[in-house]
């Protein structure tokens, strides 16, 4: 005997409980102006066309994805460790230096996180957590730990570490340029030995999202891409929802790898396109939704700190890797070794020459803080003020009713009150006076730190692109030193440096454009002179990008 | 509710919890918002987190339990008052004595004070927890307003037994165990005596039937008990006609055989039957539904829903098992009720008499959950010494503590890692029983007899208490074992999002995961309502093996429903 059907497949429509439940009713007040600048228009959803809803639906979608980059990568790991030893004719280092390295950069800035969605690391460990290439399943190998928080509140500067140390590791052994086969191989099996332990004892994407080396860069300079994420359709659908899905996992999708809610992501930051929410949600109430241009680095209402600690740290990365090609660094850097005895690169200038950098951009805000600030402002209160319209702002700062601390205030404010309110202070949710212009400068940096990543991956496409035929041909048996392809340049060098500062100028005045949109609407109402506030804004990223650009002039193409 | 000082024993302590919410994982869901049963927790708009009033926080966890992303934390201590005690009546003198042992609050003044307690959760776990899913929450505020016909009212929606319920269930792995302040480690509000506190101030209301959505249906019921009770309570005020077949001739099942008057007193046991009767329930009593009837029922009626219980006794294949004075639970405690209830000696003990001359009888009973429990009490009043014996290890056994600790009160001699290597006997009657020791490592594994330690006692009546199965009395049409109650891998969303299953196993739950058996449970009670051919339904102990009296009246219920959906 058996029932009539599986009574584990069967669900209620109601709740069980129904009658019982009496859930509080959320805070709605507010939503709709908080996220007003954020939201991607409603007629840019990709997913509303049913080819594209299908592929997305579809569970093989990020398999496919993945797939290709999988055999390359395993072939990359191969082929480094028993291929050829010259760099320019090895697959692997061709593969990985000259194209992939370059394309990267192409794909955060046009997309975001495109990267992420087909990488092979997370990919590859993420398939032996889930036990599974593509199916839902419910039981997962691994400890499934969440990162503590007292790493977890710091971010994405985790990421900014992995990428220094990483950085430092290819400087050191010269892995990148002109590329070494076999330490390509044991860079890359490194990444992809660490994903997999950190997916076996944590849950979800926390290698991603917090350690892995790229995440950070991808995601801030990916802020610049046209690609907004997977975003709510109707933020009140997903406000009544009483079951999250998406962030839990549903019957046909897992709860998000990126620990990002659809219903209030205002940025492609952390959206890392993986479409489990679309698939999850038993509303239907998910877009993919495609925006402007630099709509998350100039949109979003909250900034966070540690990204913009993170463009801080890696300005100074890579203008330490274009300082690093001038003959006043060979001085310094061949100094210190002496004086230390270790080599190059000296992690003394290396970390110097980074955190001096940082720390610059921080002073150059301190000091525009100090010049600048309005004296009246509770930072505290100031920051949950920010998502209204400047004008608004201003008259309840004006009226003196933000003076006060934890005042509930007008309607449409759904802030704390009470005496007891307060939100949790650590390095992510503190506020001060000096982040109040750090953060949305630094987020105004992103284009001009994101073009200068990619100009100084251009010489080693311009000039080494071509390489890749013949490596290709050298597996089969065809490729050499002297084929033709094998020293064909894309460019000579002057063209090279005219390309770099090209983009460097594209970058710098898409860093002014952006900082004049960020200032006009987050600095100038808490700055005493909102119109100087401004001016700084744009001059920033114009002094970044003058800075760059004589750089590679200086550099004459280096790679 | 009021908020009270947070104590740890009888002086108030300074320090109130405090919540952090990690704001690099926080995403602003409001999941923890909407569930606050204080509202300490809202929205900071700017950084779309969620922010806590630690003065209005008691520390429940709540948040905890439900947040996604696991981004808030609580720490410190749970604001709210010791739970109350309901009394125990310890009998003076055990020998014929059925008064109730169990009471429930016994003024105003204690059940306002545990009402109290209660946080009236906006996604309430004690609704989860409770096998029929009464609105606990609605009944406790009726209470606490002083409104017992409400609190009646929302009794009645879900559950026709609460009288029985508060009096039989074990709450520690239902609702109260699944109480927020015991997923957060506290002592839960009591709310098994505070439904009885209901009941017995203020009489169940009467049985109104139809008119309704099961006016013109006809339907049949086999069985009698708890299920069937379920069965026919939901189907008779719908407006369905129902008769219900029972083989014995009194009605109730196990409500009138299988739970002892000092535990469940006559009056509470009978007053069901009273009322279905009373509301127009058709009941053919001395009546056994033999399988070719089922078939006539089925073209007869409606439909039909096959309640008939779990009614064969397990018994131990042991040498001796066959000697006179070897009975099984359900024959001893027809006896012995009968023989209480009549004031005069009990057949079964009467038998070895002469040869005990007067020394009193002594009983071994097998076994030490809720059956036995009973039987060992129930021999106790009739002047027996009791040897209990289970061969699990005390700390495994999945034995209710209150009914171990009533029995103890009693005088019976309760002895875990035992078990029954044979009888002996002479002319026929049994005279020893030889036992030996067990070990059992953990509770996954079932126990080894070691013989390490081999004793002899003297005995008179061996009553075999293991536990029932399911007979197979309708081939075809019920289950001849009890059906696979799998949690599937991918658990009902709302289960999770109420914080139930993360509330793991609470102390005061036994350590037993609570989230689980309330699953468990759920996925019985919907079973009961998918049928096992066209128009016919099981429910109760026949579907889902040996249970409890609200399970059964829960899958009573849902079987009934889905007549009534049809």
């Amino acid at each position: 005997m058996t029932l009539l059907k599986d009574p584990g497949l069967s669900k209620p429509e109601t709740d069980p409980v129904a009658v019982a439940i009496r859930l509080r009713p959320p805070v709605r007040s507010g939503v709709t102006e908080r996220f007003a600048p954020s939201d991607p228009p409603k007629g840019w959803d990709l997913a509303a066309h049913p080819r594209v809803a299908r592929i997305l639906r579809s569970r093989k979608f990020q398999f496919a994805l993945i797939l290709p980059n999988q055999i390359i990568f395993w072939l990359v790991i191969g082929l480094g460790l028993l291929g050829t030893v010259v760099p320019g004719l090895n697959f692997g280092t061709a593969i990985t230096w000259y194209i992939w390295f370059c394309l990267v950069f192409v794909m955060m800035v046009a997309v975001g996180r495109a990267w992420c969605v087909m990488c092979p690391f997370g990919g590859f460990a993420e398939w032996i957590q889930r036990r599974t290439f593509w199916q839902r399943t419910q039981r997962r190998f691994g400890l499934g730990r969440k990162l503590p928080e007292p790493i977890a509140r710091y971010g994405f500067l985790l990421s900014v570490g992995a990428f220094l140390l990483l950085t430092w590791i290819e400087e050191y052994f010269n892995i990148a340029g002109p590329g070494n086969p076999w330490a390509t191989s044991f860079m890359v099996l490194g990444i992809v030995g660490s994903a997999l332990v950190f997916f076996l004892v944590f849950e979800r994407r926390t290698f991603c999202r917090y350690v892995c080396p790229l995440t950070a860069l991808i995601g801030t300079v990916g802020a610049m891409g046209s690609v907004a994420g997977f975003r709510t359709r109707d933020r009140q659908v997903c406000l009544d929802c009483k079951t999250k899905d998406c962030m839990r996992g549903g019957v046909n999708g897992y709860g998000c790898p990126w620990y990002t809610w659809p219903g209030s992501a205002d940025s492609n930051l952390t959206c890392g396109l993986c479409s489990e929410c679309f698939k999850g949600c038993p509303e239907g109430n998910i877009g993919l939704y495609v925006q402007k241009p630099l709509t998350s680095v100039i949109a979003p209402t909250r900034r966070r700190a540690d990204v913009a600690w993170a463009v801080a740290l890696l300005w100074g990365l890579v203008l330490y890797q274009q300082f690093n090609a001038t003959n006043v660094f060979a001085t310094l850097d061949g100094w210190l070794n002496r004086v230390t005895g270790l080599a190059y690169p000296n992690p003394v200038d290396y970390i110097g020459f980074i955190a001096l950098i940082a720390l610059v951009m921080a002073g150059i805000v301190k000091a525009a803080e100090r010049g600048l600030s309005r004296r009246d402002l509770d930072p505290a209160l100031a920051v949950r003020l920010a998502p209204y319209p400047a004008p608004a702002a201003t008259h309840l700062v004006t009226s003196g009713l933000a003076l006060s601390s934890g005042l509930a205030l007008s309607p449409g404010l759904a802030l704390s009150s009470g005496p007891g309110t307060r939100p949790s202070v650590n390095f992510m949710s503190r506020t001060s006076r000096f982040r109040m212009y750090f953060l949305p400068l630094m987020y105004g940096l992103i284009p001009v730190v994101g073009a200068d990543y990619f100009a100084r991956q251009l010489p080693k496409f311009l000039q080494h692109a071509s390489r890749i035929v013949p490596a290709i041909g050298h597996l089969f048996g065809s490729g050499s030193t002297s084929s033709a392809l094998y020293n064909t340049r894309l460019m000579s060098d002057p063209g090279i440096v005219m390309v770099q500062v090209a983009v460097i100028a594209l970058g710098m005045f898409a860093s002014m454009w952006a900082s004049w949109k960020i200032s006009g609407r987050d600095l100038t109402w808490i700055s005493r002179r909102p119109l100087a506030a401004r001016a700084v804004a744009v001059a920033l990223p114009l002094a970044c990008g003058l800075v760059a650009a004589v750089l590679y002039v200086i550099m004459h193409a280096a790679d | 509710m009021t908020l009270l000082q947070p104590t740890v024993g009888p002086t108030p302590i300074a320090r109130t919890p405090h919540v952090t919410v990690l704001t690099d994982r926080c995403a602003g869901c409001q999941e923890c918002v909407i569930r606050c049963p204080t509202g300490a927790l809202t929205m900071d708009l700017g950084a779309w987190v969620a922010v806590a009033d630690d003065n209005r926080c008691v520390g429940c966890r709540q948040c905890v339990r439900t947040c996604p992303f696991s981004a808030i934390e609580v720490d410190g201590p749970l604001v709210v008052a010791p739970r109350e005690a309901a009394a125990y009546h310890q009998v003076a003198e055990l020998a014929g004595n059925l008064e109730e042992t169990r009471q429930g609050f016994p003024t105003w003044t204690a059940v306002l004070a545990e009402t109290e307690r209660c946080l009236a959760c906006p996604d309430p776990t004690c609704v989860r927890g409770c096998p029929v899913h009464n609105d606990i929450p609605s009944f406790i505020a009726a209470v606490h307003r002083g409104d017992l016909d409400e609190a009646h009212r929302v009794l009645r929606l879900t559950s026709f037994l609460p009288d029985i319920c508060s009096r039989v269930c074990d709450q520690a792995l239902q609702c109260e165990g699944a109480c927020t302040w015991s997923l957060a480690g506290g002592a839960p509000v009591a709310i098994g005596a505070i439904e009885r506190f209901i009941t017995d101030n203020a009489p169940v209301p009467a049985l109104q039937a139809g008119p309704g959505r099961g006016s013109g249906l006809s339907v049949a019921v086999v069985g009698s008990g708890p299920a069937g009770i379920g069965a026919a309570f939901e189907l008779v005020r719908a407006g369905a006609e129902v008769t219900v077949f029972e083989k014995d001739v009194r009605p109730g099942g196990l409500l009138r055989w299988g739970i002892p008057s000092f535990t469940l007193p006559r009056q509470v046991a009978e007053r069901p039957w009273g009322q279905l009767r009373a509301a127009g329930v058709r009941l053919v009593s001395g009546h056994e539904v033999t399988p070719e009837r089922v078939e006539e029922l089925r073209s007869s009626y409606d439909a039909v829903i096959l309640a008939h219980g779990a009614g064969q006794a397990l018994r131990l294949p042991v040498e001796g098992g066959d000697l006179g004075g070897v009975v099984d639970a359900t024959e001893f405690l027809n006896q012995a009720r009968t023989a209480l209830i009549q004031s005069r000696p009990c057949s079964l003990l009467a038998q070895s008499e002469e040869r005990r001359g007067s020394r009193p009888a002594t009983v071994l009973v097998l076994g030490a959950g809720n059956t036995a429990m009973d039987v060992a009490r129930l021999a106790r009043r009739l002047g027996a010494g009791v040897i209990c014996v289970d061969w699990m290890d005390r700390r495994f056994a999945p034995v209710r503590p209150d009914e171990l600790e009533e029995a103890g009160h009693e005088g019976v001699d309760i002895r875990f890692g035992r078990t029954l290597t044979r009888l002996e006997g002479d002319a026929g009657q049994v005279e020893r029983a030889v036992l030996s020791t067990t070990r059992q490592v953990s509770a996954a594994k079932l126990p080894e007899v070691t013989g390490a330690e081999v004793t002899r006692e003297n005995v008179d009546l061996v009553v075999m208490a293991m536990g029932y199965r399911i007979e197979a009395a309708f081939p075809g049409v019920a289950p001849d074992k009890p059906i696979t109650r799998r949690v599937p891998e991918l658990v009902d969303r709302r289960f999770q999002a109420s914080g139930l299953l993360a509330g793991g196993s609470p102390a005061f739950a036994r350590h037993r995961p609570v989230g689980e058996l309330s699953l468990t449970r759920e996925i019985g009670r919907m079973s009961a309502g998918l049928g096992t051919a066209d128009r016919v339904f099981v429910a109760g102990d026949a579907l889902v093996g040996p249970s409890t009296v609200v399970e059964a009246m829960a899958q009573g219920r849902r079987a009934a429903e889905a007549v009534l959906d049809r």
